[in-house]
């Protein structure tokens, strides 16, 4: 897990309705309203990153894994295990 | 007439359909994973416009399941983001069950005890058998339980595809537009 960054975190937002010092992330990528993903991540005081949603959010969550470094067929794999009894 | 959207108790099933791939999927079996990637943009549409609502339940036993064969899990207090979202989506409750058919069941069971509407939402098709085995083997009466006994309503994806889009016409134009 070296170099991987901890997220405490993340979930769906949608940009217009963020407040605080997520509000000022957004706007200081210019991101103004729609789907977003919203990671935070605490140190000492929570850090924001939000990831815009574009198309499908179903792949910005297998998205979400394969930066994780898991990949399609492990992530499969993970399911299959977890689910097929 | 103001109709309530229902709660939905999630089987395993549900999360399987909607992230895994099958190269031999029939007809009907794609029907499912399609209605089960519906059912999953619906609650993550809901859960941007209900901040801390939950309108999905599942067991920790599900959930649990699916973090424990993801790799490095809980390794330096690393977390898969996609479980994050997941259980940012679905509210999950430990239910103290080893079985993962019957968590659902039981939650279900519970919820139903107090709210209206509830539906165990399942892509297995014997769901309803083991719903009335589970309810056989743990009533102490000689009850024989029927179907119509369940003090739920038992649907799969496919089926709660028809009635989202009859409730709530205007979520699901958003997520077919996304598309």
């Amino acid at each position: 897990m070296q170099g991987k960054k901890l997220y405490s975190d993340v979930r769906f937002v949608k940009i217009e309705n963020l407040k605080g010092r997520a509000k000022e992330v957004a706007e200081n990528l210019s991101l103004k309203e729609g789907l977003a993903i919203l990671k935070v991540s605490i140190n000492s005081i929570p850090e924001y990153e939000i990831i815009p949603v574009v198309g499908d959010p179903l792949i910005a969550l297998k998205n979400l894994a394969s930066e994780d470094g898991i990949s399609p067929q492990q992530l499969d794999e993970a399911f299959k295990e977890a689910f097929e009894q | 007439m103001t109709v309530t959207t229902p709660i939905f108790i999630i089987c395993h099933t549900v999360l399987n359909d909607a992230f895994r791939g099958y190269s031999d999927a029939d007809e009907d079996k794609k029907k499912q994973q399609k209605s089960a990637k519906f059912l999953i943009k619906y609650l993550i549409e809901k859960s941007i416009i209900n901040i801390g609502g939950f309108i999905a339940i599942t067991s920790e036993q599900v959930m649990g399941s699916l973090d424990e064969n993801l790799p490095n899990q809980g390794v330096g207090g690393y977390r898969a983001q996609i479980l994050m979202a997941l259980r940012n989506l679905i509210l999950t409750i430990d239910t103290q069950v080893k079985n993962i058919n019957e968590s659902v069941i039981i939650i279900s069971d519970l919820l139903s005890s107090r709210i209206e509407n509830v539906i165990l939402v399942s892509n297995m098709k014997k769901k309803i058998r083991h719903t009335l085995d589970f309810y056989q083997k743990y009533e102490k009466s000689s009850r024989k339980w029927k179907e119509e006994n369940i003090p739920f309503e038992i649907k799969d994806t496919v089926e709660i595809d028809k009635v989202l889009r009859e409730i709530d016409k205007e979520t699901c134009d958003i997520i077919d537009s996304r598309i």
